[in-house]
């Protein structure tokens, strides 16, 4: 199958996207509001629609490039040559790191799968990735008022350890590996609200994709570690708005869906936030980030599950061609009616605050200051954020560090430390 | 100001101050005060037209976290050099149960339906004592060392191993504190922490084995028998008077105490020295390549008689110099015994997710030398009250199920979480004299039995983005007169933090006579259905 491999061609495809797509209506300048969103309408996803007519406004700003990571880039020119789908494309052979498929061809027929595998190697989630001290709210949606918060959470840690396509930490670019690991995750402990305080959860990620994940979570009130079935990956958490698949748009396995490419386009996406911490939008759109936006080229792809029981009927993911990070989501239910949509705010920055204490970047890094998940139906929201106004330094999400820089160790990572941890 | 006076006066005054305290300390900082405050109201409903006002518990709960050892340094001053980190943990629970000040009237009622008395009838002083309960329940130093995979969890703890919910095989420890109600109290409160040295090695890899550990403890003495009350005392605890009433006590009791000093539920013929005293237990853990999690478990401690077992908490003496030393003392001729016990077991847990989505658990152990009341050793002082004891194996186990599963009609954002098990336990080389302890004087009532079992089933999911968690159980004792129990709470999350419950159970004992198996369902519970309402602050 072909696949365009050298920085020529994917510049000379990436001029002809842009050339191609037709100019946006919204300009630098503007700010999208409930007034005029109907002329951008399809700059942006009907979730994202739904948001700005509850109140999310979008400062329109004009495009900035972001350079991916120096050595994401030479890992993808040395090993990418090297890579190809097998399995109907549940499985990648020959992948060491890097971007498994630089500049795809739109006349591939596997097209789909390999922007999805492109997103699950996607850059700045190579080595580790630590998301710590980050709060939640959850609340109903008051069409006047904005959002009636019905639980805060605060969380320590969300983490990442990868053990393959390493790039920056010892040893790379895979650790020693017998269970054919991708990444563990580790969340909690949840700080607060006192029900839910010490609950934490650990889960792997195997690179066989047949293989489930396997899951454990510490609950308090048991006083022991639980195993949890990974099958209903649609579930909210907790009942809230959100679910295990579409953290950061989805985080589901690529062998778990079937994909397809819905074409691509130029869409406003907010990639360089300028308020840390977040800002909340004013009055009945304070459940929704309010920051800069600007035009992004996109890939859009729908992705219908293969697992029985699944929430959503499809969703579908606007994926940049730059960074290969998910804009926004759109989940739909089994009446294809527009159920629930998960939105990103990005920054590309060099650092995570003015004055960070662990590290300055050599190269940007997509930091992640808020996301939000709207369920429309129920009219309920999902908020998440780090920093919040109350870290000490504001510096509380890292890249690629190793774990004792983000404070979560490898050793973290275990049954074994989810029970000493537990109290 | 008398002592119950001050005692509640500080407590006014803890509550005051508490969540203000708390509420100044930054939410993540190393140092963290949290808690809450709880009332809980039980009305018990035997029958449509019956109702008696149980308890209404107030409950406050404190807790201190302090991560006093960060990167090697203690108190962010001193440097360790042997320590990565280390957490200072405290927990306060203080009790004020006002129904021993409101004393309604009306007797409470034993299992056979028959008065047992009224809270009016105790003394004012033994009321004082049952109302208020101040205790550091929790109090420990956990301890990473920095160049060894291994940590140390040091001090006043619950330990809790297994895989079952709500029922005890592996789950061994600590003992439970039975004067807690054992339907509408978490473990969590029921369980009474002890003294205990716990370390536990991460090994990680073992051959074609991930995630290994082992973790072993030591309790130096502290160890205690499973805390039980009677009625009217305890108007939640066993649904019985206490049957050393008049028997044993300040005279006109014909004998002052039972042999040796010992006490029923409370002290055994023992020291409570490391010597005399203690219990160990260790556990291996790993996971094999399938992804099957299990557990090999010892454990060797006194018996404290609180996983269902019908076992004899007391001894006829029948040894004729034990007997005169008795009477000499002015003892009765048996005493309250808690032998030790070996036990070894294992558990495991596989996530099955091609075809039936579900998790399954496995827990089984072997108990050696459980002591069981047996009509062949009749005390030769007291015949037909007490009797010597024999001892025996059992056997005992749990298997069970854990299914999210999506019930749309009833609710499109989340699933319901279903969870089941079956528990048995099996008595090896039972005799036909074994009986139970409930009521020797029935034997068809109370019968020790070679085979038990019980089967759980429980069904929960949240509504209004997790505001809202319906919770459905219920238990079925096939051995026993397909004794019953279903029941239902109700949480409600009115803001972050003041959380509403309503509940109620059912104990349905169809049998008659009426069958007391000893898990509690339906035989113990008899006439005990109940009403809950709670209202919980958290800060």
């Amino acid at each position: 199958m072909a696949v365009r491999r050298t920085p020529a061609l994917i510049a000379a495809s990436v001029l002809l996207f842009a050339l191609a797509a037709p100019s946006l209506a919204a300009a630098p300048g503007d700010t999208i509001t409930e007034a005029n969103v109907d002329a951008v309408a399809e700059e942006i996803s009907p979730g994202v629609l739904w948001c700005v007519r509850h109140g999310m406004n979008l400062a329109v700003i004009p495009y900035r490039q972001i350079v991916l990571p120096k050595a994401y880039q030479e890992a993808t020119e040395a090993h990418a040559g090297q890579v190809r789908l097998v399995g109907d494309g549940t499985r990648l052979e020959g992948y060491v790191a890097g971007m498994p498929f630089p500049g795809v061809d739109l006349n591939d027929p596997d097209l789909a799968t390999k922007v999805m595998w492109n997103y699950y190697y996607r850059p700045y989630f190579t080595d580790d990735y630590t998301w710590r001290n980050f709060a939640a709210d959850t609340g109903v949606l008051n069409p006047d008022s904005g959002m009636t918060v019905e639980r805060s959470y605060t969380v320590r840690h969300f983490g990442r350890l990868f053990y393959n396509g390493r790039l920056y930490v010892d040893p790379k670019p895979e650790l020693p590996n017998p269970d054919g690991i991708r990444y563990k995750e580790l969340t909690g402990p949840i700080l607060s609200p006192l029900d839910l305080k010490g609950v934490g959860s650990l889960s792997y990620r195997f690179l066989d994709l047949n293989e489930q994940d396997r899951t454990w979570l510490y609950t308090p009130t048991l006083r022991r570690v639980r195993r949890l079935s990974t099958s209903q990956r649609s579930d909210s958490v907790f009942g809230q708005d959100t679910d295990l698949d579409s953290y950061y748009g989805y985080s589901g396995n690529i062998a778990w869906m079937s994909w397809r490419f819905l074409g691509e386009k130029k869409m406003l996406g907010s990639f360089h936030s300028q308020h840390v911490p977040v800002q909340w939008c004013a009055g009945k759109g304070d459940f929704a980030f309010c920051d800069v936006w600007e035009p992004r080229d996109v890939f859009v792809v729908e992705g219908v599950s293969k697992l029985p029981q699944y929430a959503y009927s499809k969703r579908i993911l606007y994926i940049d061609k730059e960074t290969y990070s998910v804009l926004y989501m759109d989940a739909y239910d089994h009446s294809g009616a527009l159920w629930k949509m998960w939105i990103n705010q990005w920054r590309a920055a060099d650092r995570a605050s003015s004055n960070p204490k662990v590290t300055v970047y050599p190269d940007e890094q997509l930091f992640n200051p808020s996301f939000v998940m709207v369920d429309i139906q129920l009219q309920h929201a999902t908020r998440s954020w780090t920093p919040t106004a109350a870290s000490p330094t504001g510096e509380e999400e890292f890249f690629n560090v190793g774990g004792e820089k983000a404070g979560i160790p490898e050793s973290y990572y275990t049954v074994a430390h989810l029970i000493e941890a537990g109290r | 100001m008398t002592g119950p006076g001050k005692q509640l006066f500080g407590a006014l005054l803890a509550v005051l101050l508490a969540p203000s305290l708390a509420l100044a300390l930054p939410p993540y900082g190393p140092m963290q005060l949290t808690g809450n405050l709880q009332s809980q109201t039980l009305i018990r409903t035997p029958d449509v037209d019956k109702f008696q006002f149980i308890q209404n518990r107030n409950t406050m709960r404190l807790r201190f976290d302090y991560e006093w050892v960060q990167d090697g340094r203690w108190l962010n001053r001193f440097n360790l050099p042997w320590v990565s980190n280390s957490h200072l943990f405290l927990l306060y629970r203080g009790v004020y149960d006002s129904v021993y000040d409101a004393a309604p009237g009306g007797n409470l009622r034993n299992i056979l339906d028959q008065p047992t008395g009224r809270l009016a009838d105790l003394s004012g002083h033994r009321r004082d004592d049952l109302k208020f309960q101040n205790e550091l329940r929790e109090a420990y130093v956990d301890i990473d060392l920095r160049d060894l995979p291994l940590n140390f969890r040091l001090g006043r703890q619950q330990v809790v191993w297994g895989e079952a919910d709500n029922f005890r095989m592996l789950d061994r420890t600590n003992p439970l504190d039975m004067t807690w109600h054992q339907v509408y109290e978490s473990w969590d409160d029921l369980r009474i922490p002890l003294w205990i040295i716990k370390g536990l090695w991460r090994i990680d890899r073992l051959g074609p084995l991930s995630d290994a550990f082992v973790e072993a403890y030591w309790d130096p003495g502290d160890w205690v028998p499973a805390k039980q009350g009677f009625m009217p005392d305890y108007p939640w605890g066993i649904s019985a008077r206490n049957p050393l009433t008049g028997l044993v006590g300040p005279p006109p009791a014909p004998f002052r105490t039972l042999y040796a000093g010992t006490r029923l539920f409370g002290q055994g013929n023992y020291s409570r020295d490391p010597g005399d005293n203690s219990q160990v237990g260790a556990r291996f853990s790993a996971v094999t390549p399938q992804g099957v999690q299990f557990t090999i478990n010892y454990f060797y401690q006194r018996w404290a008689g609180d996983d269902g077992t019908n076992y004899a908490p007391v001894r006829a003496l029948t040894d004729p110099n034990q007997i005169f030393a008795a009477a000499e003392r002015g003892e009765a001729p048996a005493e309250f015994i808690a032998p030790y016990v070996h036990t070894v077991g294992t558990s495991l847990n596989y996530s099955e997710e091609l075809y039936t989505q579900t998790v399954y658990r496995l827990e089984t152990i072997y108990d050696f030398g459980v002591p069981f009341s047996d009509r062949a050793k009749p005390s030769p002082v007291l015949p037909g009250a007490v009797y010597g004891i024999s001892k025996r194996d059992m056997w005992k186990g749990m298997i069970g199920f854990d299914r999210p599963t999506w019930i749309r009609p009833l609710n499109r954002t989340s699933t319901f979480f279903l969870s089941g098990q079956f528990f048995w336990h099996h008595l090896i080389n039972r005799e036909p004299t074994f009986f139970g302890n409930v009521d020797p004087a029935t034997p068809s009532r109370d019968t020790v039995r070679e085979w038990e079992s019980v089967l759980t089933f429980l069904l929960t999911t949240f509504y209004g983005g997790g505001t809202i968690i319906p919770t459905i159980s219920y238990g079925l004792d096939p051995v026993n007169s397909y004794n019953m129990y279903i029941g239902w709470t109700l949480d409600y999350f009115a803001t972050n933090d003041l959380i509403l419950r309503v509940g109620q159970n059912f104990f349905v004992a169809p049998g008659t006579p009426p069958a007391f198996e000893s898990w509690s369902l339906g035989g113990f519970n008899r006439g005990r259905s109940e009403s809950l309402f709670r209202v919980t602050y958290q800060f």
